[in-house]
């Protein structure tokens, strides 16, 4: 029997426990009776690494490259250029050993077997990890537990829901206790309370486990992720800690004034004067359920531009019904890194 | 984390553990709708009637010097076990793909091998009560056997398993590479069943076809068989024969343990290991 108390990255004494390190792909279309050769670069010198027990996310557009990353990454994908390694160990040259560091989650209807129960999955994949009989059969418990699945796990998997079989791949990328975690869009297509649920289960991964997580949910990347690359037609295009990353998208700070009678009245009057104080770097107008006006300035120092939007509306006689300030979320800062919406 | 550490296998412990979690997993799946159980035992019996009608209507009453009932028992024993053991091993990573489970399969540090060949076994060991169906069907229409060393019927039996399995080894190779490897391997069989003795005497081929029977493991394999069960020869009677069905068998085998190497890496350099 063979303890795994000591990891081959522990011993390698590295605190990243995931460096991808320009990491290149490129996938060849071959030409065809009736298409064409194409070439397209799928991830274009992308380096990032994953302090240990940190959640880092890789967030993006659908097709901007996340899913080629991790496979790189899990040995799934051979890269084109570049180096990366998991847990110490490079993912071309010794991907066995990096295939003992990771538990994947590929997620979807896939990667299960639908005629087996979801147990005699993880039967089947703690053997395929070389785990023993009486480990598999007591991991196997905790894990179902830990996804909240024991009460159906004698049940085959054809019949689970989208849900069940996300949370089944998530026990089973858990199984063999593996150090670093691959979630590829783990919360995609459940139900908000399923994800929440999901999300919560990923928070507590850590400081234990390290955890890469790509998503294309500001949100989800927002609670989860200490650090987070912002990725983009096959690039990197920003990264930084939430807080980081958002502080480059100060001028994207907003405030919404909502004010009792519409303000057509004073046609531009307001814009005009706001514009003259040079506090805002754009605005629109929105009318509101109610008949008012909704006036959203774009700018960089909300209390600054509240006051003055607050001062030139009283000096124009307009009473205000309801004010908000709107930090900037991941999606802004996408949106001004890449020039359009994360869709 | 685990409470307790976690204990792993590690060398043979660990492949045997594998394969035998394999060919539990395959039968379970085999045996889940009773059709599919009653489709295997069907195939070869219909098969046999038919060869044996076939040699009738002919009007050929010894065939490689013994009666057709007991020349085709044995070859239907062989096309059995080589039908489903090669199919069982081939089909296994194609399985893996059109199931969706290839890539959770790959990023596991499981040999390769060990699957093809757990799948591969379990095909076989799935078919063993249809063995006794087929020669059971051979003594009612007629079949006698002549066994003097049993050994030697182990022996050739085995001969023909391992022949099968290098055979589907070599072939789960190409599956990785080719999303319909399967409609190649299917087109080849009918002439295999030929080429490999199961159907006529390879002494009765056509000179130009000999080469190619005998590049294929099964078809000393089979002669083994026959001579072991229908003319009563020994171990050392069948000796040459029989290293000729493990030799050549170890070569498929070799050809396919690289081609898989080969193949893996290539899937994953051009990116179609999970496309389907």
């Amino acid at each position: 029997m063979l303890q795994v108390n000591k990891r081959g990255a522990e011993a390698k004494g590295s605190d990243a426990a995931i460096v991808a390190d320009r990491l290149r792909r490129v996938y060849t279309k071959r030409g065809r009776l009736f298409s064409r050769p194409g070439v397209t670069v799928a991830v274009d010198e992308v380096s990032f690494s994953v302090p240990r027990g940190t959640i880092f996310g890789l967030l993006g557009p659908n097709g901007a490259g996340k899913t080629t990353t991790i496979k790189m990454l899990s040995t799934l994908l051979i890269p084109t250029s570049g180096t990366a390694t998991v847990g110490g160990y490079d993912v071309v040259r010794d991907e066995r050993l990096v295939r003992r560091q990771l538990g994947v989650v590929l997620g979807g209807e896939r990667g299960l077997y639908g005629y087996l129960t979801g147990w005699d999955n993880l039967v089947y994949f703690g053997n395929l990890y070389g785990m023993t009989s009486g480990c598999i059969r007591r991991r196997a418990v905790e894990v179902l537990e830990l996804v909240g699945l024991e009460e159906r796990a004698h049940e085959r998997v054809e019949g689970y829901s989208r849900g069940m079989k996300q949370r089944l791949h998530l026990a089973k990328a858990l199984l063999h206790d593996p150090p670093i975690l691959v979630l590829d869009e783990p919360t995609i297509g459940l139900d908000p309370a399923a994800a929440v649920d999901l999300r919560a289960a990923i928070a507590a991964l850590v400081p234990e486990r390290t955890v890469l997580l790509t998503t294309h949910d500001m949100h989800e990347a927002d609670q989860l992720c200490r650090e987070i690359a912002i990725i983009d037609r096959g690039k990197i295009v920003a990264q930084g800690s939430p807080a980081e990353l958002k502080r480059r998208a100060e001028g994207e700070r907003r405030i919404v004034v909502a004010t009792r009678e519409p303000l057509s009245h004073r046609d531009g009057a307001v814009e005009a004067r706001l514009r003259d104080l040079s506090i805002a770097r754009s605005f629109d107008r929105a009318t509101t359920p109610d008949g008012g006006t909704e006036l959203t300035v774009r700018c960089g120092d909300a209390a600054s531009a509240l006051d003055v939007t607050l001062a030139v509306l009283r000096e124009q006689g307009v009473s205000v019904s309801e004010v908000r300030v709107i930090e900037p979320t991941l999606e802004d800062v996408f949106l001004s890194v890449s020039g359009r919406s994360l869709g | 984390m685990s409470a307790v550490p976690l204990e792993f296998r590690g060398g043979l412990a660990y492949h045997w553990a594998t394969l035998v979690a394999t060919v539990r997993m395959h039968l379970e799946v085999d045996t889940l709708y009773p059709t599919n159980v009653l489709q295997q035992a069907l195939f070869p019996v219909l098969s046999y009637v038919t060869w044996r009608v076939t040699y009738t209507v002919s009007g050929r009453s010894t065939v490689g010097g013994v009666g057709p009932s007991a020349f085709l028992l044995v070859g239907m024993v062989g096309l059995l076990t080589w039908r489903l053991t090669v199919l069982g091993s081939g089909y296994s990573i194609e399985d893996e793909r059109s199931e969706g489970t290839i890539g959770a399969l790959f990023l596991t540090p499981v040999s390769r091998a060990v699957i093809i060949l757990g799948h591969g076994l379990a095909s076989f060991a799935g078919m063993l009560p249809t063995y006794a169906v087929i020669v059971i069907v051979g003594f009612l229409i007629g079949a006698r056997l002549d066994v003097t060393d049993p050994l030697a019927v182990a022996l050739a039996l085995l001969s023909i398993v391992v022949a099968s399995l290098s055979i589907g080894f070599a072939l789960a190779g190409l599956f990785i590479l080719s999303r319909r490897g399967n409609l190649v391997a299917n087109s080849l069989q009918s002439p295999i069943y030929f080429l490999a003795g199961f159907i006529v005497p390879r002494t009765e081929l056509p000179e130009w076809l000999r080469p190619l029977s005998n590049i294929l493991p099964a078809g000393p394999a089979v002669d083994a068989l026959r001579a072991s069960t229908l003319s009563g020869a020994t171990l050392g009677g069948i000796s040459h024969t029989l290293g000729l069905a493990f030799g050549t068998s170890a070569l498929w085998a070799l050809i396919g343990y690289l081609s898989l190497r080969r193949v893996e890496y290539a899937a994953k350099r051009s990116g179609q290991l999970e496309l389907y």
